[in-house]
């Protein structure tokens, strides 16, 4: 819990200093995609200091490639390891 | 309007320096030698040729339209839709090469230099450098690459030059006898890392001063740059040997480490430490810049500064949650980055080439035919 707390006053902190200079831009647009932003990535930490597991974007990408990575794994090693 | 500040040729021209040297100055030589051996050099040389054709195609890219940056070049080029989607995966592509290049500074300083230090507070020191220099804005960051340009430079001379009367010949001899299947073959995973990251260069190219002279400057750019990287693998090479260069993740920090004055000075082995977080705060800079602006535009946000912090901390998690382990990276890197990387690298720019060409004609043929 202490961690949580921790988060939320550090984004506190980063909010009062950094929110000046979004509302400098005078759009109702960029303040809103802000805020969306923001709630978004301070939960994204709570979550990661409450160690929730997430999944692995690199994972995704080996799924994606392995047509071709594999062959290609499998050649190295033949020719590099002779 | 996104892009209204302007940096001069001289500015561009050093940022491409510093992205070639990037993150590969202190991985390359490990990479290259642990496919080729002691022609590992041969690697690099075919790497920067294929630098050179990326470079080209970029250029050609950029004449389509001098005054549209990469995300409205390819809204342009493949219409509303596909454009956009094209650059989702784009910005995909680069929030993951920025994670991924905060990784490897965190990596590198938890386990050579501050070795008690938490990862995150590295990465958070780095990429709130980054940050600042982000929000200050192009013109800034110009003109900051033009201050530490020396610097950078000057360590990495300063390390050739000291440690060339160790070089031995004999370590990278027979030429040409063994191993050059996997010289050839690293040409590939070798080129993934500077030069097919270059595209992103086409998100600042409308913001030079002088955009037909900015094409000499990128091709000079990059030259300088593989040269620099030529001669670090060279070095590491003919100093450490084959073997112990394929063996060390960091051979240049361990070129540092062999300089040795009349047995006075030694041990100036972070010379090569502080060349280095140059070059990576400038690649790190970069990429953040064009994740911002592509996301500002993909938004029609009013700056391209307005989501950088939540952005910033974003890709801090990322970096963490992106590789378990280094082994894991390792054999990331290796097999599938490259595959990765010259999707978006190679094939996305040709097909922008070639539908742009053919498009432009069109148009061309259409303004002529009604008068």
């Amino acid at each position: 819990m202490i961690k949580v707390i921790g988060v939320l006053v550090a984004s506190a902190v980063v909010y009062k200093l950094d929110y000046p200079t979004v509302k400098k831009s005078k759009s109702n647009r960029d303040k809103f995609v802000y805020w969306i932003f923001f709630l978004f990535v301070v939960g994204i930490m709570i979550l990661y200091v409450l160690e929730v597991p997430f999944p692995n974007p690199t994972e995704w990408i080996k799924q994606v490639y392995k047509p071709v990575g594999e062959p290609y794994k499998q050649l190295v090693e033949r020719i590099v390891n002779q | 309007m996104l892009h209204q500040e302007k940096i001069s040729v001289r500015q561009f021209t050093i940022l491409v320096f510093m992205y070639t040297l990037g993150t590969s100055v202190i991985y390359l030589p490990s990479l290259v030698a642990s496919y080729g051996k002691e022609n590992g050099w041969i690697s690099v040389l075919g790497s920067s040729l294929i630098g050179f054709g990326v470079v080209f195609i970029l250029n050609k890219i950029a004449q389509l339209d001098e005054k549209k940056h990469l995300f409205e070049l390819l809204e342009f080029i493949f219409g509303k839709w596909i454009g956009r989607i094209i650059s989702v995966l784009i910005l995909m592509f680069v929030i993951y090469l920025l994670a991924t290049n905060l990784r490897q500074i965190g990596d590198f300083i938890t386990t050579q230099v501050m070795v008690q230090t938490p990862i995150y507070v590295i990465m958070i020191i780095f990429i709130l450098v980054s940050l600042f220099a982000v929000k200050l804005g192009l013109e800034v960051i110009g003109r900051t690459s033009e201050i530490f340009f020396p610097y950078a430079l000057f360590s990495l001379i300063l390390l050739i030059v000291l440690v060339a009367p160790q070089a031995d010949f004999s370590n990278i001899q027979p030429l040409f006898r063994e191993n050059i299947a996997g010289a050839f073959l690293a040409v590939f995973p070798a080129s993934e890392v500077p030069y097919f990251q270059l595209f992103v260069f086409l998100a600042i190219f409308p913001s030079v001063n002088k955009p037909d002279k900015a094409k000499k400057g990128f091709y000079i750019g990059v030259a300088l740059g593989s040269f620099i990287l030529f001669i670090i693998t060279f070095m590491a090479l003919m100093v450490l040997g084959p073997d112990f260069t394929a063996r060390n993740q960091y051979p240049t920090y361990i070129l540092g480490k062999k300089i040795s004055i009349a047995e006075f000075i030694e041990r100036i082995e972070i010379l090569v430490a502080i060349a280095w977080f140059f070059s990576i705060f400038f690649k790190l800079t970069i990429n953040f810049y064009a994740l911002s602006l592509g996301v500002s535009y993909l938004l029609k946000l009013k700056s391209v500064q307005t989501l950088t912090t939540p952005i910033a901390f974003f890709v801090v998690i990322l970096g963490i949650i992106l590789f378990p382990n280094i082994i894991y990276f390792m054999d990331f890197s290796q097999f599938y980055w490259p595959f990765f990387a010259i999707t978006f690298g190679l094939f996305i720019p040709l097909l922008m080439l070639l539908i742009g060409m053919i498009k432009k004609r069109k148009q061309g043929n259409g303004s002529q035919t009604p008068s």
